[in-house]
């Protein structure tokens, strides 16, 4: 290639040099990588988000039973306890005079004993244990009663001020040493655990018959006892000590009042109930009837309702007060399970406006139910039957969380039983044994159905979708996902309502109308507003908007419908200014929208705003909303004005203008801009028109919309959000909606003109045809933004998971809840991974909202790809 | 913004680089390159036509640039009058002022006027939109809008707001058949029109440009972007179309220009260089330029 004659004198060089190859080589392997790294990361996410919440559904488990004889054969164990642990049981046994018997759980061994009478409990009849500090009241032979302290009482010990010989225990072991009981836990805490019976100062003695029945309830100021004597008769006493500030004594002092039995009662009451509360006594007679009693003043009880707790032909066998002390569980001989408690507003409430409903029933599984017992610390309950089986039942879900294996039974039904204080063991005993099983309850208050579905819960006059999980100590949480969604949903709705058609009219504006030069100032500048922080919109939309736009809510409706039809009023005007002049001021259309249009459509919604008060909520928008006064027609007005518009869109187009068109033949540019804006103003006519018609028909059948689309004006509501998220929306969906609408060819443009086209029938008839796909994906990448906006909500809609469409109303969404309750929720618990699982359903509906999108914008592409 | 799909040439190119021994004459051509003005041969035939299109002392400059300069001819009334000239030289410049589509581009600046059956063009009180209306035209590439060959074909006429089904039929069926276009699409006017080859897309925009009924037809290199085979269809189209539309076509097809055309204008650099009959531009032109053009010494 010596001499060969070349154009440029050089020669090329045919190989490639092997760095190019490399460089491909690399590139090809970075993008492979960082595409595989993102969909592993993303479903790392996924994954991770799944493995917290998964625990949520893993059934509950239960170890295998142990079955201790009991060394003293006890004929009827009244009462039974145990330890923090669970390690260390006590069973009183009645006869003989009475005794305290301690053992260990795991294998029976006996590790103390105490008479009746050391503990104060000779003759004693009836015990009701408080779960939680040991709290007691006795009830004995003679209607004396006694409140006091009574159970096993742990401390923790360091391993130093362990007695000799005992630091060697394995977690689980129990050892009695001398006076004391040493166990060390499973956590591998060391602790001692004694029994305490302690019962200060002289029973009071109301009654004189045997007392069979008691029950207590812990008050601010003391314990209120209420006792059921063998006649029928019931004491209810309330004690409440006072330390004498100058001689530091106690004095304590009893008020209480004494119901007779009355005719109410075809038998006598067998058992008595009172609510944590203190506000309400329960009487149960075997035959089922139960009446309640407000005692809130203890001096005075008044009997409210009688209700059957046992329909049918079953004997109440046991009547359970559950955690939380507002729900009661009634067991009868038939093995059906009631969950009572009171609602307001039943179909026939008593005077005090409340109702007793049986929410929950649990069907018979294993005959007539002998013993019921609540679990200190969550709504389960053990039910212990006839067939000698024990199971769990969740009460807030309805769901059974575990039954015992059958055959491995107590030699015949258990008469007491017992969840220990951690929920870890499970406690049964009859007369001659005591079986007790490991168990860990799993997350029985959670379960898919009371996670979408509805639940009833307490005091709560039908199922509903509820979202509540922080409260008092032994409040019932709410773990329904269906608000915290709905919220979502509500937010994403009403921002998309409210942003998208402003976006996407601006950029087909900008793109199609706007003056290059003003077009090169404006398009950054609201770029820039999508670099705002959310938290900063939702402060300004939650602490500057919401007071002020609550204090002109009519002006903001007014000008909602307003400030539109100003500018289109102002374009028909503009062009009607002189064409010299027109094509003169070209470059300042922009700006005489800007700074004439619309501040007279401002001006105008403010004029308006009291005068359309004044015709449609009879001069008052808040007291209209509220509910008070006024018919529906103005709500109905507002909510059809945007479809009345489209039709009559549709009716100036079909009838108007092709009547006008064979009339305009040869009409100048001014006669055709006049009758163009007189169709306008027609066209504004006839949709107030329509409105007006349809609202009144809509009136007349007597429906609504307060309830449903409007409703009582809270000041964090679903328009503050949607103007708020507007901010953070429509810079997006502008800026792609405007890329896309300038990116489709020019050729398309200049065909469309050529033949003649308008410059708006070219934007809409193919401009934006063309760029559809681009559109949709600017409105998809929107409405994922609005879907998972998170400060924006946070701030301005209130946090109330509440389930209406009302626009004026708050709400609450998943991004939302976990934000604010993630920090506080325990790790681990049930609200800490439901927070996850809601995580989960975030990520899923953004995950189907993109999928949808992206499928339905390959198909737009796939029809204009060779445009 | 530019509508220019052929690259721009430095005029020194053509005038200062001459290809064979014979040189062609190029006095005049020089002349403009220099920037001086030479006055337009126009043939008798032309001014003794009828024209429905008068272009009259037409200026155009580009921001700075001058585009046209003192174009001056009239476009006869129903026949096809053909544009030719080296790229760049403003003769799609040309063709987009008639329609006023220049109106678009910024900073467009423009003295003389053109006159459609009298009504002058550049008028302010001129409405373009119905100006536009009078005028169909094709572009150089294949336009079809992203909608179905027949809401294409109907186009125009729903703009105008005509919704009557019959009428709408039996423009779309005439104008396709019109742009010998029928046959192939009748069983799939519902479909899109971005499913047509370049060639029927082509036609579909001449069908479109023909439903429109305008009074003039302007052609912007129809054919450049088509097969042979394509290019004779709408060749014979043209011809059909003579007699019946007046045409204004820019044609870098020497041979097409001669088939088709009655009339034969030849630009250069912005300024008409001859303009004439076109059996007489390429067999014996006045100007000795013209010939050097036409017979492909140069260009
Ligand atoms: N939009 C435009 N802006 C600036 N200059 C342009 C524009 N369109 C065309 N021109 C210039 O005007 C001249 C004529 O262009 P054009 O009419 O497209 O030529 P032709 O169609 O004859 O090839 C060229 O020099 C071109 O660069
Ligand atoms: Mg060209």
């Amino acid at each position: 290639m010596h001499s060969r004659a070349t154009f440029t004198g050089r020669e090329r060089r045919r190989k490639t040099d092997p760095w190019v190859h490399a460089g491909d080589v690399l590139a090809r392997g970075l993008i492979t990588i960082g595409g595989i790294g993102t969909i592993v990361a993303v479903l790392a996410v996924g994954f991770f988000l799944f493995a917290v919440a998964a625990p949520l559904f893993q059934t509950a488990r239960i170890r295998p039973t142990r079955v201790t004889p009991l060394v003293h054969a006890v004929e009827r164990p009244a009462c039974l306890g145990a330890d923090e642990s669970g390690l260390v049981a006590w069973v009183f046994d009645p006869t003989e005079g009475g005794r305290v018997r301690i053992l260990s759980v795991a294998d029976g061994t006996p590790l103390g004993e105490r008479s009746a009478v050391d503990c104060g409990l000779a003759n004693v009849t009836a015990i009701r244990l408080l779960p939680s500090g040991l709290h007691a009241a006795c009830g004995f032979a003679d209607g004396s009663l006694h409140t006091g302290r009574l159970g096993l009482e742990s401390s923790f010990v360091s391993e130093s001020d362990l007695p000799p010989g005992l630091a060697s225990m394995r977690p689980g072991d129990v050892r009695a040493a001398g006076e004391s009981i040493f166990l060390r836990n499973q956590g591998g805490q060391f602790a001692s655990v004694e029994f305490v019976a302690e019962f200060p100062g002289e029973p009071s003695r109301p009654l004189s018959t045997p007392i069979i029945d008691i029950d207590l309830a812990l008050l601010g100021d003391g314990p209120l006892v209420a006792a059921l004597d063998a006649e029928g008769r019931v004491r209810l006493e309330s004690v409440s000590s006072r330390r004498n500030l100058l001689t530091d004594e106690i004095v304590i002092s009893t008020s209480g009042a004494t119901i007779e039995p009355t005719s109410d009662f075809a038998t006598r009451p067998r058992f008595v109930r009172i609510s944590e509360l203190g506000d309400q006594l329960f009487l149960i007679a075997a035959t089922g009837t139960a009446s309640r009693h407000s005692i809130r003043s203890v001096e005075d009880p008044e009997w409210m309702e009688s209700f059957d707790v046992a329909p049918g032909t079953g004997e109440v066998a046991a009547v359970e007060r559950m955690y939380g002390g507002n729900a009661f569980a009634f067991a009868d001989s038939t093995g059906t399970i009631r969950i009572f408690f009171a609602t307001r507003g039943g179909t026939a409430p008593a005077a005090d406006g409340l109702a007793m409903v049986a929410a929950k029933t649990f069907p018979a599984v294993g005959g007539a139910v002998t013993a019921l017992s609540a679990s200190p610390r969550s709504r389960l309950l053990a039910v212990a039957e006839a067939s000698g089986g024990v199971r769990l039942v969740q009460t807030t879900t309805g769901n059974t969380v575990i039954e015992t294996d059958r055959r491995q039974l107590l030699a015949g039904p258990a008469r007491q039983v017992l969840i220990a204080p951690r929920e870890n063991t499970l406690l049964a005993g009859n007369g001659s044994s005591l079986a007790a099983w490991e168990f860990n309850p799993g997350y029985p208050d959670v379960s898919l159905r009371s996670l979408f579905g509805r639940v009833w819960y307490e005091n709560y006059s039908d199922p509903v979708h509820a979202w509540e999980t922080t409260g008092h100590e032994s409040f019932e949480p709410k773990f329904g996902l269906v608000p915290l969604i709905f919220g979502t949903i509500k937010a994403t709705i009403y921002s998309m309502l409210f942003a998208t058609p402003i976006a996407l009219l601006a950029a087909i504006y900008s793109s199609q109308f706007l003056h290059p030069r003003w077009k090169a100032r404006i398009k950054p500048t609201i770029e820039m507003m999508a670099s705002l922080p959310s938290v900063v919109l939702g402060f300004v939309a939650g602490l500057v908007f919401a007071p002020i736009i609550e204090q002109a809510v009519m002006q903001v409706i007014t000008g909602i419908y307003a400030v539109p039809l100003t500018l289109v009023a102002a374009a028909h005007l503009w062009q009607l200014l002189p064409p010299g002049l027109r094509s003169r001021l070209g470059g300042w259309r922009f700006a005489a929208i800007g700074l004439i249009a619309l501040p007279a459509g401002l001006a105008l919604s403010r004029l308006a705003a009291p005068w359309l008060e004044q015709v449609l909520f009879q001069g008052d928008i808040a007291t209209w909303l509220d509910g008070r006064g006024g018919s529906g027609l103005g709500g109905w007005v507002l909510a059809l004005l945007p479809l009345a518009g489209l039709s009559a869109v549709m009716i100036v187009n079909r009838v108007i203008t092709p009547w006008l068109r064979r009339r305009s033949g040869g009409w100048s540019h001014q006669q055709t801009t006049l009758a163009s804006l007189a169709t306008f103003l027609v066209g504004v006519a006839v949709a107030v028109a329509l409105a007006f018609a349809a609202a009144m028909f809509l009136d007349a059948l007597r429906l609504d919309t307060r309830g449903g689309l409007f409703g009582t004006y809270i000041q964090r509501n679903a328009l503050i959000v949607a103007i708020g998220m507007s901010f953070a929306i429509i810079p997006l969906v502008f800026t792609i909606a405007d890329d896309a609408l300038s990116s489709v060819p020019d050729h398309l443009r200049s065909a469309s003109l050529g033949a003649g086209a308008t410059p708006w029938q070219t934007a809409v008839r193919v401009i934006v045809p063309a760029a559809a796909s681009g559109l949709f994906s600017a409105v998809m990448i929107g409405l994922g933004r609005a879907v998972g906006e998170t400060m924006i909500v946070l701030m301005a809609a209130g946090n109330t998971p509440l389930m209406n469409w009302n626009l004026f109303n708050g709400f609450q969404t998943l991004s939302a809840a976990i934000a604010t309750e993630l920090p506080e929720a325990a790790r681990g618990s049930a609200h800490y991974r439901v927070l996850f699982l809601s995580a989960l359903v975030l990520f899923a509906m953004t995950f189907v909202v993109n999928t949808v999108a992206e499928i339905v914008r390959q198909r737009f592409r796939r029809r204009a790809h060779d445009l | 913004m530019a509508h220019s799909t052929t690259t721009p040439q430095p005029p020194s190119m053509h005038a200062a680089a001459p290809r064979s021994d014979d040189s062609p004459p190029q006095d005049r051509l020089l002349a403009v390159a220099a920037g001086r003005d030479v006055p337009s041969e126009v043939h008798e035939q032309v001014l003794a036509e009828t024209p429905v299109l008068e272009i009259d002392r037409f200026n155009l400059w580009y921001g700075s640039k001058q585009a046209l300069h003192g174009i001056t001819m009239p476009i006869p009334n129903n026949q096809v009058t053909a544009l030719i000239g080296p790229s760049g030289c403003g003769k799609s410049t040309l063709l987009r002022s008639v329609n006023r589509l220049n109106d678009l581009v910024q900073n467009v600046r423009i003295t003389g006027d053109m006159r459609l059956n009298g009504d002058s063009i550049y008028d302010p009180r001129m409405d373009v939109i119905e100006l536009r209306k009078r005028m169909g035209m094709v572009f150089q590439k294949p336009n079809p809008f992203p909608m179905s060959i027949y809401e294409n074909v109907v186009y125009a006429l729903r703009i105008d707001g005509e919704s009557n089904r019959g009428v709408l039929d039996e423009v779309c069926e005439l104008s396709l058949r019109g742009a010998a276009l029928w046959d192939e699409v009748k069983d799939r006017l519902h479909e899109s029109a971005l499913g047509l080859s370049g060639g029927q897309q082509q036609r579909l925009c001449i069908a479109r440009a023909i439903a429109a009924e305008p009074e003039v037809l302007l052609l912007d290199e129809p054919c450049s972007a088509l097969d042979p085979i394509a290019t004779g269809k709408v060749e014979d189209l043209i011809q059909e179309l003579r007699g019946r539309y007046s045409v204004l076509m820019v044609t870098h097809n020497m041979q097409q220009a001669s088939r088709t055309s009655d009339y034969t204008a030849f630009m250069y650099l912005g300024r008409l260089i001859e303009y004439g009959p076109t059996t007489d531009i390429f067999t014996k032109p006045m100007l000795r330029e013209t010939e050097a053009y036409v017979t492909g010494r140069f260009g």
